[in-house]
């Protein structure tokens, strides 16, 4: 394998941390998402009455979830794809194919950013119907996760060959 | 067609074939439709941050995060010892097991591919040990993981009923009984090929190997009662019921097992989101998608076509099952359930098919769809495991997928099958 510049490595280095930051914000919210269906199970059950904001609470850490395991997917080359005609090329061209689609998710990535940032600042002032929390909570999640998904996918392209003990 | 309508059928059909990632094919179409057509940029944000607001889908990550903690707590083992003292010294018996087992397991955790993977894992090396050959021994984990869509709480059966708008209770009753059908079916074959190739039988369990099996499943057995038991005694929703699950699984896993550890926690945690995430991806970019083909009309257009040219319903029924099973040789199921959904709904009510039962007969086609080859992503997860060729578990899989369409055929066109559990 070819020495990978410093620059690469360093970039590589930083989207590791990005990564495990990534991860350790999942796990907390999955936390709070679990915890916050139980105890609406468990008011109903004990007091008859599920409280209003659970059901808010749960779908903000979905919402940020899915959003931020979307990049995270994209660095581990999970999502579902087919590859029997990028499979079947000769295997320079196959890698070209890979970038090209690389940079078509980081030009998805920026798009998305853009647009997010856009509608993060239309939202801005608004508040959820039932825990009241402000909706900016909610829509930060796409431009903090189209970030990340440019950040990977650009490691992707730059280092194919990255091992970081994935 | 105008050029939405290309960029929306042609412009997507080819970035996937190209190998784009489906999630990112899906998202770059409504990105080139939304530029030639000088929309606002701020619908792709809003579409796809309103698809995760859905109460109906939350279930889907903890119904992983359950099949998760249960694998790893050691309850498929369990549930593979029980199936194993039942019928291990009958013709067939590891492949029967493999049968009994996956349909326990689905009942956790409603994922073809997590039910594939819990028990391809330790039944492929047990079968490939006792003479089986690796492809029929992978090709039978995966036809024993589709079941899995097929039983309550699916996984795809959630998406659909979100779709659809329709009671997911009502849609997880109504795949019961093509479930026990497909079962049956690949029952009678496992038989049958086991006796076709002598493949040597196992001695029968003792009384008490059996006993000392089923009372250490107990806890395995009692998920399936807490969460179904809970959804149709009215305490629990769905998704409340998959919560449940995670704690229920969590609990025998951590007090009763004490085969789980704090530090396992993150990493069951991350692969559960990250199998949520691949399916969820499909789920958000497509509901732009959908939009954007609800303006093109082009669900009208097509559910016209067929309305003009088939006159038939029972035709229109098969053309949908054909048309679904061939796309789904190509494209990812979920994405089709997304992407065509809604149009398909249009079509089953003009041709007078109960919602319900439609529902069923798309949720056996996805089930079949991820066992079919060339692209059926069971196929995929078995292969890893198995460590054998496509092309070596297609050719083991296809009498399999067969009996899988006779099942289909049956729920297309006699609604009894779905809907007997469900009136």
């Amino acid at each position: 394998m070819p020495a990978v510049p410093s620059v690469l490595k360093a970039f590589s280095l930083c989207n590791a941390g990005l990564a495990r930051m990534t991860r350790l914000a999942v796990v907390a919210q999955c936390l709070v998402m679990t915890l916050a269906i139980l105890w609406q199970v468990v008011a109903r059950l004990l007091i008859n009455r599920s409280p209003p904001w659970t059901e808010e609470i749960a779908l903000l850490m979905f919402g940020w979830i899915v959003m931020l395991m979307l990049a995270l997917g994209a660095r581990e080359h999970l999502h579902v794809r087919i590859d029997t005609l990028v499979t079947r090329l000769p295997q320079g061209l196959a890698r070209l194919a890979d970038r090209v689609i690389s940079i078509m998710i980081v030009l998805i990535g920026a798009y998305l950013l853009w647009a997010s940032i856009l509608y993060f600042g239309e939202m801005r002032g608004t508040v959820s119907a039932a825990a009241r929390y402000p909706s900016e909570w909610l829509y930060a999640c796409a431009p903090v996760a189209s970030l990340l998904l440019m950040l990977f996918t650009i490691e992707n392209a730059l280092l194919p060959q990255r091992d970081d003990g994935r | 067609m105008t050029s939405a309508a290309w960029l929306l059928s042609a412009g997507f059909a080819a970035l996937a074939a190209a190998g784009v990632p489906f999630a990112f094919a899906i998202a770059a179409t409504v990105i080139a439709v939304m530029l030639t057509t000088d929309m606002a940029p701020e619908f792709l944000p809003q579409m796809t941050i309103a698809a995760t607001q859905s109460f109906s889908l939350l279930g889907i990550p903890f119904f992983m995060l359950a099949g998760e903690l249960m694998t790893a707590g050691g309850l498929s083992r369990r549930l593979i010892a029980m199936a194993d003292v039942l019928v291990r010294h009958l013709p067939g018996g590891l492949a029967l097991v493999t049968l009994g087992a996956a349909v326990l397991f689905s009942t956790i955790s409603g994922s073809a591919p997590a039910t594939t993977a819990a028990i391809g894992a330790i039944m492929i090396p047990a079968m490939a040990e006792r003479g089986y050959s690796r492809a029929y021994a992978a090709a039978l984990c995966v036809s024993a993981g589709v079941l899995a869509p097929l039983f309550p709480p699916s996984i795809a059966f959630i998406i659909w009923g979100a779709i659809a708008e329709q009671s997911i209770s009502q849609l997880f009753l109504s795949g019961i009984v093509p479930g026990l059908l497909m079962t049956a079916l690949l029952c009678i074959y496992a038989v049958v090929k086991a006796k076709r190739d002598a493949t040597p039988r196992l001695p029968r369990a003792t009384v008490k190997e059996a006993v000392a099996a089923w009372r250490e499943g107990i806890w395995a057995l009692l998920a399936p009662v807490i969460i179904l038991g809970g959804i149709y005694s009215g305490q629990f929703t769905p998704t409340e019921a998959s919560a449940v699950a995670c704690a229920y699984a969590f609990f025998v896993g951590f007090v009763i097992e004490r085969k789980l550890s704090w530090p396992q926690m993150p990493g069951l945690v991350i692969n559960a989101m990250l199998m949520t995430a691949v399916v969820m991806a499909v789920v958000i970019f497509s509901r732009s998608f959908g939009v954007l083909i609800a303006q093109e009309q082009l669900s009208d257009k097509l559910a016209l076509a067929l309305e003009t040219h088939l006159r038939e319903p029972w035709v229109i029924l098969l053309v949908l099952n054909t048309a679904f099973f061939l796309l789904a040789a190509v494209m990812d199921e979920i994405a089709i359930m997304l992407i065509f959904g809604p149009m398909l709904i249009k079509i089953a009510t003009q041709i007078g098919v109960d919602p319900i039962q439609f529902g069923a007969i798309i949720v056996t086609n996805v089930a079949i769809g991820m066992a079919a080859p060339p692209i059926g992503y069971c196929l995929f997860v078995a292969m890893a495991v198995a460590k054998t060729s496509l092309g070596e578990i297609s050719r083991a899989i296809w009498p399999q997928v067969a009996l899988m369409l006779v099942v289909l055929m049956l729920v297309t066109y006699v609604p009894a099958v779905s809907l007997l559990l469900v009136r």
